[in-house]
């Protein structure tokens, strides 16, 4: 499904001595089946922004458009419902949503007030399961019985069994050792190839950013500051370091080799595999050049 | 979410009211209140009143604070003003309507009660608006710290109100992003039937308390960790300080309380 | 006199329970920083609780400044010694204000009112945190907690400190912060360390790296011999930093990078 925003303003606190200015005039889209990293302070906006896309809040100007539903500042609840339920959303530490005596009880929990069909969505439950790492003798257990990276998952799944057609991450692998944060991250990857959903992913790491996404937006002080494929924003970074945020790893390092070899690399977005082979190529060259 | 709630919140200043010690304070609300409820007569309310303009003209407290602090209680103070305007059967008939009719005795006996409760929030929301939580902590334990000879764990309790606190605001975040998760996944807090509305709080609530009970397990440990132990003799960074204005307004308030005694009816 | 002395340490939870630590035996020296890394699950954070007896083994001993656990008598005074700062930084801010919070333990302990004043002002410093003394916890950022909590374990003067995944719910400014004043203390101080972190990269700000597994320290190696040995990571199925994949795979070549060493190294203070 296609999402856009068209001249998004919001304002916290509205009419106080603490009005806050969150967005502001905001325009952007998602085309069906992408996948969008949003890079930004804590305070740029960007949960803001994404709290848009699934209604948790109204435009104060302006229009969201998700498929064919369309809300503005005068929208009705049952116009913000309806584009609800086509929108999903992991929040930061989603584990701490489940409620429910079994995992099977919480995962229906989504699809039943969707209005969901609920012998088809249980018929679904082990392979979603089984998606998100999980065997369906989990069903029968108590969500709170598990270990954090399991009721992680089961929230994920939670999330996932109404079957999205827009799927909003905020900074889903936070807190998660580093085995745990690949497996995850891979896991939204899978679902977005298979079921083509338009998943917009916030984070904190460039990284992970640039490993997913096709587009990467970058905020700040309730703006979008850049925006364009991984490629494009690496290569930018005296900006990103204005902005006080991290220059992706791998940047850093290959510049520096860059500097120190006095080689140039293909491309910054290489696999360390791939750098390694080409760096071994260059020096070859280097070698030969000054041997002829 | 939650900008609407006042009570119990504390607003910044440099007022007199703000810069007296808590104890004063503390103590000044209790003989204050005293003095509401031994009160029964229209001169004495109108010294109290009095007295109240005078303390909140000291605060510095703009009114709109006051005014939302007020208005949850707005409702329960017209409930009892007409319960007992209508069961109070003595004196004149006043007015009749249908089958309710209003005695003077009631309608008097209801004035005093709206009066009273009225006064009783306007003085403890002046009290919280211009003292810190943890001065007011603080001055309770010390207030309460005579029991500890009879085993009653002053300081323990002290402890446990700041904590309460200090975890209030915590508390509402995690309310927020628990009820935003939810809604997320289609629950109504607002609207749809009866069921709905209880399963939706049954989504939030439990996750509410799922994460106090962690909190508080990771809390005790390091409040272990750092050597807390109840009932241990321990020293104390804050200090009160109790100034000469601190005993001239409490010898004030003594004055008007006794006043006030002598103008019962 | 070593600074902590582990023999061959067994717990778990339950007395049916399985066993989350068996037979770690291990030692540190005063002044060294050691990192704790391995799975969930593996025992690490565990084991951590272990240093100021929150939890106490089942079997085995362990040696606190040459004290043992086990004594009562000592027990407090090894309390005052080991100073923990754990992984959520919101679960652990007990006061109202940050000054009130790094007092906490100081009133615990029963550091008169004058002393407290004076180590406030010089542990603020340390950890950069006086210019936010007077505010409260929900008006701090995740690395301002995290380096509160670190101040108020500092103004007890320990001897170790114990940082059980103390960076890793912070944001990546967080986690510098938090870096940055754990490296100057190493820098600066004779503190002993102890951090248990998921972050390859910050293990290797560490002078030895304990890698644990199933209860166990499998392998008790320098930072150095750890960059040298990481294919048993990736044995593992540890994901590795760009810079430490880059690192392995030149290696393997026969390459060597000054200037990738000394980013895997960063400031390390050595």
């Amino acid at each position: 499904m296609k999402v856009l925003l068209k001249n998004i303003e919001h304002t916290y606190m509205k009419k106080t001595p603490f009005e806050k200015k969150a967005l502001a005039n905001v325009n952007v889209n998602f085309e069906k089946g992408s996948f969008t990293a949003i890079i930004g302070h804590t305070g740029s906006g960007k949960s803001t922004l994404v709290q848009h896309i699934n209604g948790l809040l109204k435009p104060h100007s302006g229009q969201v458009t998700v498929g064919g539903h369309t809300i503005d500042a005068k929208s009705k609840r049952k116009q913000i419902k309806a584009l609800r339920e086509h929108t999903g959303m992991v929040f930061q530490y989603p584990e701490h949503q489940l409620f429910e005596e079994t995992v099977e009880k919480d995962l229906l929990f989504g699809p039943r007030n969707a209005g969901k069909e609920e012998a088809r969505t249980k018929k679904r439950l082990p392979e979603l399961l089984e998606l998100v790492g999980l065997d369906k003798s989990f069903l029968e257990r108590s969500p709170f019985e598990l270990s954090g990276g399991q009721m992680r998952r089961v929230a994920i799944a939670g999330v996932l069994a109404v079957e999205p057609k827009v799927l909003i991450l905020d900074e889903p692998t936070a807190g998660l050792d580093p085995q745990g944060q690949e497996e995850i991250l891979s896991l939204f990857k899978t679902w977005q190839q298979q079921y083509q959903t338009t998943t917009i992913m916030i984070t904190h790491q460039m990284e992970e950013a640039a490993r997913l996404a096709d587009r990467i937006i970058v905020m700040s002080e309730g703006q979008i500051i850049m925006e364009g494929p991984p490629s494009v924003i690496y290569e930018k970074q005296a900006e990103l370091q204005t902005l006080h945020l991290d220059v992706p790893e791998q940047v850093k390092v290959l510049k520096q080799i860059e500097q120190e070899m006095g080689v140039t690399f293909s491309s910054y977005h290489l696999k360390p595999e791939e750098a390694a082979v080409e760096l071994e190529k260059r020096l070859q060259q280097k070698k030969g050049d000054t041997d002829v | 979410m939650f900008e609407h709630v006042i009570i119990g919140q504390y607003l910044p200043g440099r007022s007199i009211l703000h810069r007296m010690d808590a104890r004063a304070k503390l103590a000044s609300v209790f003989f204050l209140i005293a003095a509401i409820f031994l009160t029964n007569s229209w001169t004495g309310y109108a010294v109290l009143g009095g007295a109240a303009a005078v303390i909140y003209l000291s605060s510095g407290v703009p009114f709109r604070y006051i005014r939302k602090g007020m208005a949850p209680i707005f409702l329960l103070v017209l409930f009892t003003f007409f319960i007992h305007a209508l069961f109070t059967r003595e004196g004149d008939v006043l007015l009749s309507l249908g089958a309710f009719q209003f005695y003077e005795d009631g309608v008097i006996q209801g004035l005093f009660i709206a009066l009273r409760l009225l006064l009783l929030v306007f003085l403890t929301s002046l009290l919280t608006l211009t003292t810190s939580p943890i001065e007011l902590t603080d001055a309770m334990e010390q207030f309460l710290s005579p029991l500890n000879r009879f085993r009653f764990p002053a300081h323990d309790v002290a402890m446990m109100m700041s904590i309460a606190i200090r975890f209030i605001p915590t508390l509402m975040q995690e309310t927020e992003k628990i009820i935003k998760a939810q809604t997320a996944r289609g629950a109504d807090f607002s609207k749809g039937s009866l069921k709905d509305r209880a399963q939706a709080f049954v989504a939030l609530l439990v996750p509410l308390f799922v994460r106090s009970f962690k909190r508080a397990e990771d809390l005790a440990y390091a409040m272990e960790a750092r050597g807390y132990n109840s009932g241990a003799e321990r020293t104390k960074l804050r200090q009160l300080i109790w100034k000469t204005r601190d005993t001239a307004a409490c010898v004030l308030i003594v004055v008007l309380v006794a006043a006030l005694f002598l103008l019962r009816e | 006199m070593k600074a902590v002395t582990l023999q061959n340490v067994h717990f778990q939870y339950e007395e049916e329970g399985p066993a989350v630590l068996s037979g770690v035996s291990a030692s540190i020296q005063h002044g060294e920083w050691i990192a704790v890394i391995g799975p969930n699950g593996s025992g690490k954070s565990t084991l951590s609780r272990l240093f100021n007896g929150l939890l106490l083994p089942r079997t085995g001993e362990i040696y606190i400044n040459g004290k043992s656990i086990f004594s009562d008598d000592d027990l407090p005074v090894i309390r005052r010694e080991v100073g923990m700062v754990f992984q959520n930084p919101d679960h652990q801010f007990v006061a109202p204000t940050v000054r009130d919070d790094i007092a906490f333990g100081m009133e615990n302990a029963g550091v008169p009112r004058e002393d407290m004043l004076q180590r406030i002002e010089t542990v603020a410093r340390q950890t950069g945190v006086e210019d936010i003394l007077d505010k409260e916890p929900h008006r701090l950022s995740g690395g301002q907690k995290q380096r509160v909590a670190i101040a108020g374990v500092l103004a007890l003067y320990p001897s170790i400190m114990v940082l059980d995944e103390a960076t890793s719910m912070l944001d990546p400014n967080g986690k510098q912060e938090v870096l940055h004043t754990i490296r100057s203390l190493h820098a600066s101080s004779d503190v002993t360390i102890l951090s248990v972190t998921h972050q390859l990269h910050e293990a290797l700000m560490a002078d030895r790296v304990w890698y644990m597994e199933n209860g166990r320290i499998i392998h008790d190696v320098t930072a150095e011999e750890l960059l040298h040995n990481l294919d048993w990571l990736q044995e593992k199925n540890i994901p590795l930093p760009y810079a430490a994949s880059l690192y392995q795979s030149l290696a393997h070549k026969g390459i060597s990078s000054r200037s990738l060493e000394s980013f895997l190294w960063r400031e390390k203070s050595r």
